[in-house]
């Protein structure tokens, strides 16, 4: 008795060629003697045979009246169009994206908030000691001294008052 | 079509009238901190840090003078940012002439002092013409000296650069 078909990859080739009818007429009456006795390659031989039955009856749709009419109006077309459209039209899928239109909006808000305010988009959030300078106790000095000369001397005092405090 | 349409236009919305009333509205312009304000803005740590170098007389005087700085009204500490914003912006040289005035200044007595000041807000809106004639006169040279006349002379002439 042959040994069954379906346990190995290249026996299973038999089995396809035998349904495809690719067999000599002794290997196929070796198959199907083997079938007789074997409910799996029975069952398999029987699927793909379905499978070619279907695939016989299966006809392509008939290509309509206008479709050759359509086809030569739109070689037409890009045989006249200009070269901008030439290289538009292979971008017009791009552009007819959801996806393309959302980052064009991410990437104008982004713009947008740059151009509003520049330095809080560098300067990180939280930290407001970051950005102050340091500073000696020298200047404060300085500062301070000429605050007081200006105290003094360039604003305008009441009549009698007496110098301002010292600041 | 319509969803990318809605999409434009809720961008438009977002992004274009805050950014727009921003760039268009007139701003202000930024005053700038004077020393003694980054000062005050300083983390306790890095003023106690940088005083902690000082000798400990110098270190409570600074301490007080903020204090007295930070006692000022917040019309008088604009009136003083405004005229430090001002002194700030005159030559080196300038500044250190009017310091140098200053300091003569302040060596003369309080009443002294007092009288000074008062004839020199007389003298600062005066034209220079004005002024050596209001010298001149006899009012003035029974109120002056001849070293106080000119020391109301420079301070005239410096301070009415800084107003």
């Amino acid at each position: 008795m042959m040994h069954c078909l379906m346990k190995s990859q290249e026996d299973a080739a038999v089995l396809l060629d035998y349904c495809a009818g690719r067999l000599k007429e002794g290997s196929a009456r070796d198959v199907e003697r083997h079938m007789a006795e074997c409910a799996a390659c029975m069952e398999f031989v029987a699927g793909q045979q379905a499978l070619w039955s279907a695939m016989n009856e299966w006809s392509a749709p008939a290509v309509s009246a206008e479709f050759d009419a359509r086809l030569e109006r739109r070689l037409r077309e890009t045989d006249s169009a200009s070269w901008v459209e030439r290289l538009t039209r292979s971008l017009r899928p791009a552009f007819a994206r959801p996806a393309f239109a959302l980052a064009a909006v991410c990437l104008i808000m982004a713009a947008g908030l740059l151009l509003q305010n520049p330095r809080t988009a560098v300067v990180p959030a939280g930290d407001s000691h970051a950005r102050i300078e340091k500073i000696e106790p020298e200047q404060v000095e300085r500062a301070l001294d000429d605050m007081q000369m200006l105290r003094e001397l360039a604003s305008a005092p009441s009549t009698e008052a007496p110098s301002p405090k010292t600041l | 079509m319509r969803v990318r349409w809605a999409i434009a236009a809720l961008s438009a919305c977002l992004v274009v009238p805050p950014g727009f009333a921003a760039q268009k509205a007139p701003k202000a312009p930024a005053q700038k901190e004077t020393p003694v304000e980054r000062w005050i803005r300083m983390p306790p740590a890095e003023r106690q840090k940088a005083l902690a170098k000082l000798p400990p007389e110098r270190r409570r005087l600074i301490q007080e003078r903020i204090r007295q700085y930070l006692q000022l009204s917040p019309e008088e500490r604009q009136a003083l940012r405004q005229g430090y914003d001002r002194f700030s912006e005159l030559p080196p040289e300038k500044q250190n002439q009017a310091r140098a005035l200053f300091r003569q200044f302040r060596t003369l007595p309080e009443d002294r002092r007092r009288a000074m000041r008062q004839e020199l807000q007389k003298l600062r809106p005066l034209s220079e013409a004005d002024r050596e004639k209001r010298m001149a006169s006899e009012d003035f040279r029974n109120h002056f000296s001849p070293s106080e006349k000119l020391m109301l002379q420079d301070l005239a002439r410096t301070f009415n650069e800084t107003p």
